[in-house]
């Protein structure tokens, strides 16, 4: 029997898919990917298939670019299938759920590793591996990591004058806080992540961002203030956070944002 | 080291980091801002005092890098100034890019880390500042290896030296062929490897002189190869020889002729090798040297006395060149001595009698006999109140001219320093070159005690050495191989009593 872990991606499958798997001897199991258990699964599994293209945000998404990456770098003998009932969609892992039928057990032992698949052809659905590059742009409009990135700078320099130099805090705020205008900028990241989260709900990164989510939910009600209260800073508690979050940026980025520089030359 | 004295221009288009970035490094540095192209020129055309400039690579809302363009805008007007990059974007490409334009180094926004920070502007700015003492140090060598090049003119316009400045012209463009010049005590054996060293390859490089027979024959292997510590009493710390002081440029060994067989089988290893062992060292230092070597004594003769190896000999050899006699170019006479006396018009320092005295006289020291005899005629001027140096101004040896090879009666003394010397009879025979140059030298000294009144400082000067210790070395060499001629000397013996032992 082979397992085949099925990422649903925002939309019902369809019953028969099931039933035809079974048939052809594949244990089609269905997995969440707000948690991480499913990556133990993977090490046994002979594969993954994705329900094509992905409905999240409000639009139609192809997540196999981030799936493909995720895979070559962590289960490359694994077969990528795509099920989606594009017809027109030709290649030797794409399955054709308006045409089950025609297909064998045999199939199966025909789809490519993740190591050796041809190049796909274009898929219906925005490419979230380019959203996920703009998300971490630097200097553009849509980049969340931008903004996070200013709040931090904030943030760090204020607790190090706290803990550092004992700069009463009503300077700092004064000087440093207050024209950073944090709730304004906290409400800016806000805005985007609400924009870019559900895009990758059904992406390999979809538990980082669950992840993240929560942290920032810690942050939200000091940063609403506009960082009034000082406590925070000096037990160094909102500067955690928003390195624990920066940690999980780079994870991401350092697998699927292809050029990428940690700390220039440190 | 405080670092507040710096003085920081940053390029954003962000106010707001401007400001956070004063804020942080506040007690550091000194702060400007510039938010366009524009601005930040007139900045650094208003003032060019900023040690550091932070520059943002987007400036404005197009997105496009160009604060990419700018950097080389910088340093092709602002070449001292050094520039890091600090932006958002972390692309290698972007850094490479960067750097390859001439950024020392590349700070992303997101990663922004206090100390991490500080000590690369800190780095930067000193690593940049120490260049810029570095290049001023080197023009200032290279402005001092001139003066220095220019207080040792070769003077000279006769065809013989017309032609050794030709050769040694060519010869400066083979950087590591070894040269031998050799010719008469005083003809300017060290002008002329100056010379070499002026106008060829390694002129940028290091010029050392050593006369090897001013250096006690126990000091000379460390003197020349350096020490390291402890490998002798004494030798309290490692140190540098002469060989290693002169890496890149030139060493002039003069008085090649007098090294001992120990010190020639050194000097052989390392024509051949390019390499040095330090005394007490148990390796070996590569080092790029040119050597020149000069003598005065006849290499040809040691070598068949067995007193000279003959392979170092054909090393040396590779490339000769002979300076003549004084005595043999006096049409430069007038020229060294409009030199020396730093008028060329020679009728308004002295008289015509003067003059024909000394082109008439034999200079058996050479041009540093003339020197010393200009700076005596014009001490003697002073001293006898005379606008004009004449003939009775000048060392009594130039009036007495017919002393080719003088060798004095063994009981001739004279307290007299101005009363001519008698005629010389040589009572001994020389029985070779090395020989009769000792003659010829101990002659002279003899000669000169008598005339200073045995004040052995004012012989040294007179023969040009530093002090008195070369003069007793210089004797003690002369007893230790031919004690016989001492009885010659009775002066000399004199007056050096603990040396000669007869």
């Amino acid at each position: 029997m082979k397992i085949v872990l099925f990422v649903e991606g925002g939309r019902q499958a369809p019953a028969m898919l099931f039933e035809q798997c079974a048939e052809w001897g594949v244990d089609l199991r269905r997995i969440s990917l707000a948690n991480t258990d499913w990556q133990d699964q993977l090490q046994d599994a002979f594969g993954i298939m994705l329900m094509l293209p992905v409905w999240g945000g409000n639009a139609y998404l192809s997540s196999v670019a981030l799936w493909q990456q995720y895979l070559q770098a962590e289960a490359p003998k694994a077969r990528l299938v795509m099920a989606s009932f594009q017809s027109d969609f030709q290649h030797s892992n794409h399955l054709d759920i308006l045409r089950l039928s025609d297909y064998h057990a045999t199939w199966w032992d025909d789809c490519q590793t993740v190591d050796h698949m041809e190049e796909l052809p274009p898929l219906i659905g925005v490419d979230l591996s380019e959203k996920l590059k703009r998300f971490f742009a630097g200097h553009g409009q849509d980049s969340i990591v931008a903004v996070l990135s200013r709040i931090r700078l904030v943030v760090q320099m204020a607790s190090r004058e706290l803990q550092k130099m004992d700069t009463p805090y009503e300077e700092i705020f004064q000087d440093l806080v207050a024209p950073a205008e944090l709730g304004l900028k906290w409400r800016e990241w806000r805005n985007r992540w609400i924009n870019y989260y559900p895009l990758f709900e059904y992406t390999p990164i979809a538990a980082n961002l669950k992840q993240i989510a929560k942290l920032t939910d810690g942050v939200e009600p000091w940063m609403a203030a506009g960082g009034v209260d000082e406590a925070p800073l000096c037990d160094g508690s909102i500067l955690q956070i928003l390195n624990e979050v920066r940690v999980q940026l780079q994870q991401i980025e350092n697998q699927y944002v292809v050029q990428k520089l940690s700390h220039t030359y440190r | 080291m405080s670092s507040k004295n710096y003085h920081i221009l940053i390029v954003d288009d962000d106010t707001e980091f401007h400001q956070q970035i004063r804020y942080a490094f506040r007690r550091q540095f000194l702060f400007s801002g510039a938010v366009n192209e524009q601005q930040l020129f007139q900045k650094l055309d208003e003032a060019s005092n900023f040690d550091l400039l932070l520059l943002d690579l987007v400036l404005d809302e197009s997105e496009t890098k160009k604060g990419l363009d700018i950097i080389p805008k910088v340093l092709s007007r602002y070449p001292e100034l050094p520039v890091i990059i600090v932006t958002g974007d972390r692309s290698i490409d972007t850094v490479v890019t960067a750097m390859k334009l001439g950024a020392k180094n590349f700070l992303v926004k997101d990663d922004f880390d206090f100390d991490y920070w500080e000590q690369r502007f800190t780095e930067v700015i000193e690593g940049s500042k120490l260049k810029q003492e570095n290049r001023e140090l080197r023009a200032e060598v290279d402005r001092r290896r001139a003066m220095e090049n220019e207080a040792y003119p070769f003077i000279g316009e006769s065809p013989q030296i017309l032609e050794i400045k030709r050769i040694l012209k060519l010869v400066s463009e083979e950087p590591d062929v070894t040269v031998l010049i050799t010719g008469e005590t005083g003809t300017g054996k060290e002008v002329a490897a100056r010379y070499l060293h002026a106008h060829g390859a390694r002129r940028k490089g290091p010029f050392q002189a050593v006369n090897l027979s001013a250096i006690q024959d126990t000091l000379l292997e460390s003197t020349l190869f350096g020490h390291k510590k402890g490998a002798f009493t004494g030798a309290s710390r490692d140190m540098e020889g002469y060989f290693s002081q002169a890496n890149h440029g030139i060493l002039m060994l003069d008085e090649i002729g007098d090294i001992d067989q120990n010190i020639q089988i050194k000097l052989l290893r390392f024509l051949e090798t390019k390499q040095i062992r330090p005394v007490g060292s148990d390796q070996d230092i590569l080092l790029d040297v040119q050597v020149v070597t000069a003598t005065h004594r006849d290499l040809a003769s040691a070598v068949q006395a067995g007193r000279f190896r003959a392979d170092l000999f054909q090393r040396l050899k590779a490339m000769i060149i002979e300076l003549p006699p004084l005595r043999a170019r006096r049409d430069d006479i007038p020229l060294l001595l409009g030199h020396y006396f730093q008028e060329p018009d020679l009728s308004k320092v002295m008289t015509e009698g003067a003059l024909e005295a000394m082109l008439e006289y034999n200079w058996i020291g050479n041009i540093r006999e003339l020197k010393n005899a200009v700076s005596y005629a014009q001490l003697r001027a002073r001293i006898q109140d005379k606008r004009l140096i004449d003939e009775r101004c000048l060392p009594a040896e130039i009036l007495n001219s017919d002393t080719i090879i003088p060798v004095r009666a063994p009981n001739a003394t004279s307290a007299n320093p101005q009363a001519p010397a008698p005629a010389s009879v040589p009572v001994a025979t020389p029985k070779n070159i090395d020989e009769e140059h000792a003659l010829i030298d101990l002659d002279r000294i003899e000669k000169l005690l008598i005339q200073k009144n045995k004040v052995k400082k004012d012989v040294a000067i007179a023969i040009g050495l530093e002090n008195t210790d070369n003069l007793r070395y210089r004797i003690k060499k002369h007893f230790d191989k031919h004690p016989h001629l001492f009885a010659n000397f009775p002066t000399i013996s004199q007056s050096y009593r603990r040396i000669v032992k007869l």
